[in-house]
């Protein structure tokens, strides 16, 4: 079970890694020439969409660390990760039935990995109490 | 008077989350850019993102600040938060230096503070307040 959970940490990370770095794939350029105010931003906020993901498995896994002595640890995590969740159900909702290819490629394994987050994270919690 | 800025800066950078959040009414028209595809059609929920990762990071600042003596694992962790964070502010002004609000600059004041003190923490773990 252990194994299973640090696996979806793993995955988290690493798909986070990858978000961050899609961003110089899919942003070309990363400002758009002309643009002003939160118009010229779009690149930098889909960048901090992996820096979150990043933390989120960061808290994951100091959640398997530490989450049994310190409960409120556990449930920052579980939190962490249902904000993150619905954010990918937003983001799926925006481009259903209108690219679902892209859908599938790019976020087929993020739903995966927060999903198994979420999980471990209730599996946890419950384990606890 | 340190421990006190030490929280400020952590409870900043989370409560800055908020705001920027809200900020999304404010700068953009559509909640879905119509006509476009793939990443170009999801612009504001990339800016509400960038308010949960100031969530994420002001929340394990604020997880140091309380468990960091405890659960030791956290304050690496947060300090490689925290760099990322200041980075990123800073790649943000100056990629649009005439949208450098008081705001963002109060932000990357609270980074560079939170920074210091996780460094501070991961230095002198018996000064780290419990």
């Amino acid at each position: 079970m252990n194994k299973l959970d640090r696996l979806f940490v793993w995955m988290l990370l690493l798909l986070g890694i990858a978000h961050i770095l899609s961003t110089f794939y899919l942003f070309q350029p990363l400002a758009e020439p002309g643009s002003e105010a939160a118009k010229r931003e779009p690149a930098l906020w889909y960048f901090s969409g992996g820096v979150s993901l990043c933390m989120c498995a960061g808290l994951n896994s100091i959640r398997i660390r530490y989450g049994r002595a310190v409960t409120p640890l556990a449930w920052v995590s579980l939190l962490a990760t249902v904000i993150m969740l619905y954010h990918l159900f937003l983001v799926l909702t925006v481009q259903l039935l209108v690219d679902w290819k892209f859908l599938l490629l790019l976020r087929g394994p993020l739903v995966v990995a927060l999903g198994g987050a979420l999980w471990a994270n209730l599996r946890f919690v419950r384990g606890a109490r | 008077m340190l421990q006190k800025l030490n929280s400020i800066s952590a409870w900043g950078i989370f409560l800055i989350g908020f705001i920027h959040i809200s900020g999304l009414f404010w700068f953009f028209v559509y909640l879905v850019e119509p006509g476009t595809a793939g990443v170009a059609r999801e612009p504001v929920l990339w800016w509400a993102v960038g308010g949960i990762t100031l969530w994420l990071g002001g929340g394990l600042n604020l997880l140091r600040l309380h468990y960091g003596q405890v659960a030791r694992g956290i304050v690496p962790i947060t300090l490689a938060a925290n760099v990322v964070m200041v980075v990123f502010e800073v790649w943000l002004e100056v990629n649009n230096p005439g949208f450098l609000t008081p705001l963002r600059m109060l932000l990357l004041v609270f980074q560079v503070l939170a920074t210091l003190f996780t460094i501070g923490a991961l230095r002198h773990p018996s000064h780290a307040p419990a």
